[in-house]
């Protein structure tokens, strides 16, 4: 099929779900779709936890070894990416610190490592105790402890959500 | 169901978040659903059989605004009106503000649920905008309600003289400003 065909098949497509009753939405977020897509999202909870329990012990491994901080910056911004759908918001926001702290790093960056390590220890408890009261706020201790060293680096600090 | 019929191409870099969405588009009974790890591939594909929708990530190689840039203006792009979604965790304004000027057509904060992300595909299917060519911007018109004393960058079907249908949502034309 032809670029210009396959364009012209997806506007005929996009014309017909959205002159349907209730359009795209009627369809797509009808209550028992979204059951199903939820469900099978939900199968998906125990790779995604294994994943992030390996993450984060070899994130902690490194930081630990003070050593690796592209490896943590990569694997931290996966770990930001899985954990919010699946329950651990405060992991997510101390991963989110820590990806947010190589965003935009110099070539050369050296990184405050006891920030690094502090973080890591942050994700470790929130991921360890998801449902703790004191998750929230030891993810709000990242932003600070963040916030206070790309200050000091010259750095802008993330303005949005971690 | 019609909807099933949509062909889509999911690109991140990261194996489980393409599972997450190919779950999330299982429940649709997609037609056909590609997935690429990076936005080289995606580009590749695209060429080779464009898809009815694009979903791709901006942290991945070649990240998703490079993709996006590719697609709205590389001179072998085959389809630069190809809706594609953004999807990123990084959702501070001006982050989003560069993928809007770069011409997503939408976008999903991860991380996402089943229904910010089916939300948006059907915002993409019910909310066509007309395409946009002009003032050093393409992509989908960035004027989702009439606003007439808008005075910004040229970035609206309706700017710079430009005429089109009244009723943007029953066809999908394209302005050159």
């Amino acid at each position: 099929m032809s670029a210009n065909a396959a364009s012209q098949r997806r506007e005929a497509l996009f014309r017909r779900i959205a002159g349907s009753r209730g359009g795209a939405a009627a369809m797509l977020l009808d209550p028992a779709v979204l059951r199903e897509a939820e469900a099978k999202l939900g199968a998906l909870k125990p790779l995604v936890v294994a994943e992030m329990q390996a993450a984060i012990a070899r994130i902690r491994a490194l930081a630990g070894a003070s050593a690796g901080a592209d490896e943590i910056f990569a694997a931290a911004h996966d770990v930001r990416g899985m954990a919010g759908a699946y329950g651990f918001a405060a992991s997510g926001t101390a991963a989110g610190a820590i990806r947010a702290y190589g965003e935009g790093r110099p070539d050369g960056f050296r990184p405050d490592w006891d920030l690094m390590r502090l973080l890591t220890q942050m994700l470790a408890r929130t991921f360890e105790h998801p449902e703790a009261a004191e998750a929230a706020a030891l993810a709000s201790v990242c932003r600070e402890a963040l916030v206070k060293v790309m200050t000091r680096e010259g750095r802008e600090p993330p303005l949005g959500p971690l | 169901m019609s909807i099933n019929q949509l062909d889509v191409l999911v690109a991140d870099d990261h194996k489980l978040t393409r599972d997450m969405i190919g779950q999330v588009l299982s429940a649709l009974d997609c037609r056909k659903v590609r997935f690429v790890a990076d936005g080289a591939d995606a580009f590749t594909e695209i060429i080779a059989a464009p898809p009815d929708l694009a979903i791709v990530d901006y942290h991945m190689p070649l990240d998703g605004l490079a993709l996006l840039e590719k697609v709205r203006r590389a001179a072998n792009s085959p389809d630069q009106s190809l809706p594609v979604i953004v999807m990123t965790s990084m959702t501070d304004l001006k982050r989003v503000m560069a993928f809007r000027d770069a011409g997503a057509t939408e976008i999903v904060a991860k991380p996402f649920t089943a229904a910010s992300m089916l939300s948006r595909v059907a915002a993409v299917i019910d909310s066509r905008r007309p395409f946009v060519r002009g003032g050093g911007f393409v992509g989908p018109c960035r004027r989702r309600r009439a606003d007439p004393e808008y005075a910004g960058p040229l970035r609206r079907a309706t700017d710079g003289g430009a005429s089109r249908d009244a009723d943007s949502s029953a066809s999908r034309d394209v302005v050159d400003l």
